[in-house]
């Protein structure tokens, strides 16, 4: 059973990398993702804490407008309406889960969809055959 | 209970660059060693790393570990493992200018800030940075900011990949110079490292040993020798000293199981970190060392500075495939590293290209944009090229680790307390080192620029050397004031920054402190010619 805080990780997951004609966090797992970072890693109580105040504010269930709105604010380290001072810092929250579920997203396979990335190339011999200039001035 | 074992020459904690090549060059030298380190031993490279930004990001030093104050941001900057830094570092390998030995003289006092000479000069260190250079392998041509006297680049330069040409570009139109960036990712092969493939992995640990790490190429040959003792997974937790305060005689350290062990040693050294140095000798208090070993100048911990950084990319109307190639320094320009006249901040700045993987730069140049417009941008990854700016930060004495004794992780070390401020100068250094980002890659032909938000990197300065015991923990050869059998290695020692990365200095320091250590053994570091013999 995952936690009550698990559907808005889910929505800002796909508030962050939308999907569109390409994948985005909702065909890469970035939430499930991210989630086994907050449950297992150290030191993630505050994205925790401030996931819970996402549910106080039932992020998940705005209308889209609204769900736009609040991601506008915590970006600018603004606290959207219903935050409240025992909740961790507005920017801070936003600056660790922006990173955790973007970071995610774009080291994934799926995203190389996006990016062009073609990935590990060690075992193919890397990239070295494609320096342009091998004397550089 | 703890566990005493027998007594060893020298115990090292912090696998790092500086303890790894300590252990390699002592252990090669006849001194037997203990290496403690706090992370685990990637003892094969090629199959424990997987060329994965998220997986691999476990030998990352949690940043998580410490609480912070101030103005600056976070970035301890290291790694989390045997190899220490060098496991995650990207091998730019600076010499330090002459005049950054003496910034006091040079640029003098700045308001705030605790700016002081270095007790020894470029001319002492230069003898080092040779032999470091040639040990470790550095790729390089004489740049147009080289002292005339240095002798060639060990190894030759890598050539340039279409990123790196592209931006190359820019710098030309606006008059600026630029050169291959000196760097110890190998273009040809040694012994136990196999020359660079380009897979861009750099800071998520190097498969093939092709960038410089302790772990690769200092610590299986130290293991060879016999004399080397290697503890991964072990924290260490308080210097003991005799009971008159002067010498340092074992180090109490925990093993990730919990069990507690002492290791007596003649020799200490402490090379752990500019944030775990302090940690660890302010932990280390006692009757006759109160204010914390090592620590009668009251300066241990303080004068903390880093380098305040920002990385720039451009996207362009062509492929420049930014994976390609090793993570900075293909190309640098240091036209702006030192202090310019007429300017309104002293010091200067060191650009740097780079080639971001993915999530590195969504989460890096990119970190002002979120939902549409970054997956927009992303779109364009194969089209960017960029550059990481490097402003010397100046120390100050209010920038400082503590520890608070009412708060112990799981191995019962208090936990460290970084207050750190970027000081004005800090902010003017930036401000103008992300206008010439941006100015050079709109001439460089990049038709929209992203700006990452300042981050600092290379924390520094919280044991810095001097020659007066009231005004420095150390002295030049690294053997702290109050007791001189306790040495300290690594970026805490140095009173200045400089705006080259450091861990070529870290290493030329680490030899000098190597050559002093041995000698209370009667003892004698081999040349690097004499240790190539060995390894071939």
């Amino acid at each position: 059973m995952p936690e009550p805080w698990f559907v808005h990780l889910e929505a800002f997951a796909e508030e962050m990398i939308p999907s569109d004609d390409l994948p985005g966090a909702r065909e890469a797992g970035t939430a499930e993702a991210a989630a086994n970072v907050l449950r297992t890693a150290p030191g993630q109580e505050q994205t925790i804490r401030g996931l819970e105040a996402l549910h106080r504010l039932g992020f998940a269930d705005m209308p889209p407008a609204q769900r736009l709105q609040t991601m506008e604010q915590l970006a600018k380290g603004a606290p959207p309406p219903g935050w409240t001072a025992a909740d961790p810092p507005a920017g801070k929250f936003w600056q660790a889960l922006r990173a955790l579920t973007v970071s995610l997203f774009y080291g994934s396979d799926t995203s190389r969809q996006v990016t062009g990335f073609p990935g590990p190339s060690l075992d193919s011999g890397g990239y070295v055959r494609n320096i342009v200039e091998r004397q550089p001035r | 209970m703890i566990l005493e074992h027998e007594p060893v020459d020298v115990c090292i904690v912090g696998a790092g660059a500086a303890g790894g090549l300590l252990a390699r060059l002592l252990t090669d030298a006849g001194v037997h060693v203990v290496l403690i380190d706090a992370g685990p031993y990637y003892s094969d490279p090629k199959t424990m790393f997987h060329e994965d930004e998220i997986a691999d990001r476990r030998i990352w030093w949690p940043e998580d570990m410490y609480v912070q104050t101030g103005t600056a941001p976070r970035g301890l900057n290291s790694g989390l493992g045997v190899g220490g830094g060098t496991l995650v570092w990207t091998g730019a390998t600076f010499r330090l200018f002459p005049d950054d030995f003496r910034v006091l003289s040079v640029d003098g006092q700045q308001p705030g800030a605790s700016v002081a000479d270095w007790p020894i000069g470029y001319a002492n260190l230069a003898p080092y940075y040779d032999m470091v250079e040639r040990h470790i392998g550095v790729a390089g041509a004489f740049t147009p900011w080289d002292q005339p006297d240095r002798p060639p680049y060990p190894q030759p330069p890598h050539g340039y990949y279409g990123h790196t040409v592209a931006i190359r570009r820019g710098f030309e139109r606006l008059g600026l110079r630029t050169a291959p960036g000196p760097t110890a990712v190998l273009s040809r092969a040694k012994p136990r490292r196999a020359a660079c493939c380009g897979c861009g992995f750099c800071m998520h640990g190097c498969r093939t040993g092709s960038m410089y790490s302790t772990a690769v190429a200092e610590v299986p040959p130290a293991l060879e020798t016999g004399r080397l003792d290697l503890r991964p997974e072990c924290v260490g937790r308080r210097i003991s000293t005799s009971e008159d305060g002067t010498t340092a005689e074992a180090v109490e350290y925990v093993h990730k199981d919990g069990q507690v062990h002492l290791q007596p040693a003649r020799v200490v050294i402490a090379s752990c970190h500019t944030v775990e140095i302090p940690r660890l000798l302010l932990a280390s208090a006692s009757a006759k060392h109160p204010n914390g070993l090592a620590n009668s100048s009251d300066q241990l911990g303080r004068n903390m500075m880093s380098h305040p950084s920002a990385h720039a990319i451009g996207t362009f109307p062509e492929s420049v495939n930014p994976w390609e190639g090793y993570a900075l320094n293909h190309m640098c320009c240091l036209d702006f590293a030192q202090t310019q006249p007429g300017k309104p901040y002293v010091r200067g700045f060191t650009m740097e290209t780079s080639a971001p993987l993915p999530a590195g730069a969504a989460t890096g140049s990119l970190a002002r944009l979120w939902g549409a417009e970054l997956k927009r941008a992303m779109r364009q990854y194969s089209h960017m090229a960029g550059f990481f700016t490097i402003c010397e930060g100046l120390p100050m004495p209010t920038n400082r680790v503590t520890i608070d004794r009412e708060d112990l992780d799981r191995f019962g070390l208090p936990r460290a307390h970084l207050h750190y401020d970027w000081h004005t100068n800090d902010v003017r250094l930036m401000d103008a080192a992300q206008e010439k980002s941006v100015e050079v890659l709109k001439a460089a032909g990049a038709t929209e620029v992203f700006r990452q938000p300042s981050v600092q990197v290379h924390p520094l300065g919280t044991a810095r050397m001097g020659s007066d015991p009231a005004s420095s923990v150390v002295d030049a050869n690294g053997a702290s004031h109050d007791v001189p059998n306790l040495y300290l290695a690594g970026g805490a020692l140095f009173p200045t920054g400089s705006s080259v990365n450091p861990t070529l200095t870290i290493l030329a320091l680490a030899w000098r402190t190597a050559e002093h250590v041995a000698a209370r053994f009667g003892r004698r570091i081999l040349s690097p010619e004499e240790m190539e013999q060995l390894d071939s």
